[in-house]
């Protein structure tokens, strides 16, 4: 048997009291401290070498008085904590830690939908619930409201805004949605943001700011505190939706085709997030690349063109969904369509779907978890890891990008898995690397390949959104304005908030002052 | 003699149990498992490369060894990943187990 991980400075028998406090508060059954355990806590898809992000053990809190019990028993042991909402950040490190022996706060059990209120569109929920939970409780209990899911729906609702996923309705950039949060502070202090600061507010699902400073976005994809509740605005379940199903036959078909979308988007013609994506997303979604080709290095340009004749596609396919009033969609779809018929050669596929039609007809995306597909493309025990720079919506950049991005897949003999989403003024540049990990060279060299994207990304003037546990600090450092001053920033309210640097140690590259050595 | 026929009432009582613990087993692996191993899930995709279709559907079969299960769930296989025993505790995992093996023992 292994021993157990530990964080710099604790002995195993340290941690056997912490843990053992900790079960003064969960009861026994939900401290989870044998191998097993500490391997269902790592991430299921780890580029790196396996003896990192290793977590001590988890606990797993029913409630926020729990979690705050936790937190002052955690400061008094100085054992780090990871919080994780439902631990499935499938491709950005799962449930598992940045630093090895840090103990895993799981907040799956946290599940209870609170409110969800019709009339205004609103929810308020804990970390644990799922979109498949939230989704089924809103259909069980006829709510016409609709939530916008990511492409994994496995994982937490709140986790999701939290770490700013992305959706595909109108109201797809997810942390956007949140609407004041009740955060468990390092000390265990319970802290309500915006209007929720009153004691008796009526208004904290319904206005974002407050009175004086907005704190919601401090605790995303920061280490600041635990959330133990959030609003979120839903949608309303629209009258009718209208998709419209777009193949570009060739690669540099973006050029103009992303500069035509930015033009509609930007006027609201276009109001819910589209992803441009090339053949791999396609292709890896029904079958592997065995299916196709058997050779080493990328897919060659024979395969590429077999693979878009048999599937019909494009080198690009895109979809614009359209959601609303009947008449209003109907008009937006005429103004789309009259844009692209200059250059585009081939027809657009329409759907339609009115409400009281089955749902499957509509635009919308249901919980499914059937993207995760991709990571059997090689066979073998597969991985995934987007690497997402932001890019400005212009065709010429963003094609630029994505010929150096494909460049650096072909040397490191992977398939580029490529695509754009499209928000109101800004490009995510997804590229997903698939890798089998039963190939140890092939799992090098998808690191190697993610260092020098985040390298060339840099020098280009471009960084991620959101990135894997092993590449936060690369990440963090590209942030490097006035000598790295948002870093200090960051580190400033780290300390001032969390001394003994007990919460998520490492995350988006903040460090706290008891492990800032740990920094890579 | 009561004390036997009390002894056999157990006994009877016992050996449906297992059917009880079936019936809870199939909706816990229809509610937990069902995302990925129903009808058009990745789970019966991804298998369906391998074996029959009749046998890439889980919850059609009883003959799933037991030990299996419990082996993947808590550490993955190929695409699948792992469970934690917060989000399927021990005995729930149990319970499908014997749901999918629930005829491995009949002739």
């Amino acid at each position: 048997m292994n021993p157990r991980p530990l964080p710099p400075g604790l002995t195993q028998a340290d941690m056997d009291r912490a843990l053992l406090a900790f079960a003064g508060v969960v009861g026994r059954d939900h401290v989870l401290d044998d191998e097993l355990d500490r391997n269902t806590y790592g991430d299921v898809y780890q580029p790196s070498n396996e003896t990192s992000h290793r977590p001590a053990a988890a606990v797993a809190p029913a409630s926020v008085e729990e979690v705050q019990a936790i937190l002052r028993l955690a400061n008094g042991h100085r054992v780090p904590l990871w919080p994780e909402s439902r631990g499935k950040n499938l491709g950005y490190g799962g449930a598992a830690p940045v630093m090895n022996g840090t103990v895993v706060l799981d907040l799956s059990r946290m599940n209870r939908i609170f409110e969800v209120n019709a009339e205004r569109g609103h929810c308020l929920l804990e970390p644990g619930v799922g979109f498949f939970q939230l989704w089924q409780h809103l259909q069980d209990n006829r709510i016409p409201l609709w939530i916008t899911c990511p492409a994994n729906a496995w994982g937490s609702v709140i986790g999701n805004a939290l770490e700013r996923g992305i959706g595909y309705t109108p109201y797809g950039e997810n942390t956007a949605q949140l609407c004041g949060l009740e955060v468990a502070l390092a000390n265990g202090e319970l802290v309500r943001t915006g209007m929720g600061a009153m004691t008796n507010s009526r208004t904290w699902a319904l206005a974002k700011y407050g009175f004086g400073p907005a704190w919601d976005q401090m605790f995303a994809q920061s280490n600041f505190g635990v959330v133990t509740k959030a609003n979120l605005w839903l949608m309303p379940e629209p009258e009718a939706t209208l998709s419209l199903d777009f193949n570009l036959p060739e690669k540099e078909d973006i050029v103009w085709a992303l500069d035509l979308l930015a033009a509609l988007r930007l006027r609201r013609a276009i109001d819910s997030s589209i992803t441009v994506g090339n053949y791999m997303r396609v292709v890896t979604m029904t079958s592997q690349r065995k299916d196709w080709y058997d050779g080493p290095g990328p897919l060659p340009e024979d395969v590429v063109q077999k693979i878009k004749d048999k599937l019909g596609i494009g080198w690009w396919s895109f979809t614009i969904n359209l959601f609303g009033y009947e008449d209003v969609i109907r008009a937006q779809a005429k103004v789309i369509r009259q844009a692209f018929a200059a250059q585009l050669k081939n027809d657009i596929r329409e759907r339609s779907w009115r409400r009281g039609e089955p749902l499957d007809k509509s635009a919308l995306l249901q919980p499914t978890v059937r993207f995760l597909h991709v990571i059997n493309w090689w066979g073998g025990r597969g991985g995934h890891m987007g690497f997402s720079p932001l890019l400005p919506i212009d065709g010429r950049a963003a094609y630029a990008q994505f010929e150096a991005t494909r460049k650096r897949y072909d040397e490191a003999g992977l398939d580029h898995y490529g695509g754009f989403t499209m928000g109101e003024r800004y490009l995510t540049n997804v590229n997903q690397i698939i890798y089998d990990r039963d190939d140890p060279d092939m799992t090098r060299r998808a690191h190697r390949l993610f260092t020098m994207l985040i390298a060339d990304a840099d020098r280009a003037g471009y960084s991620e959104y959101r990135t894997h546990l092993s590449y936060m600090d690369r990440v963090a450092a590209t942030f490097d304005f006035n000598g790295h001053a948002l870093r200090r920033l960051n580190e400033t309210i780290k300390d001032a908030l969390d001394p003994h640097g007990i919460l998520a140690p490492g995350k988006a590259g903040i460090w706290p002052r008891a492990y800032r050595e740990q920094r890579r | 003699m009561r004390a036997a026929r009390y002894l056999l009432a157990a006994l009877a009582l016992l050996a449906t149990a297992p059917i009880a613990e079936a019936g809870d087993g199939k909706r816990l692996f229809d509610s937990r498992c069902g995302i990925c191993h129903a009808p058009a899930g990745i789970g019966t995709m991804t298998l369906g490369r391998r074996m029959a279709s009749k046998d890439a559907l889980l919850g059609e079969r009883r003959d799933v060894p037991r030990e299996l299960v419990l082996a993947v769930v808590r550490r993955g296989i190929g695409g699948m990943p792992w469970f934690t025993r917060t989000e399927l505790p021990d005995e729930q995992l149990a319970a499908i187990a014997d749901y999918l093996a629930r005829g491995a023992d009949q002739p």
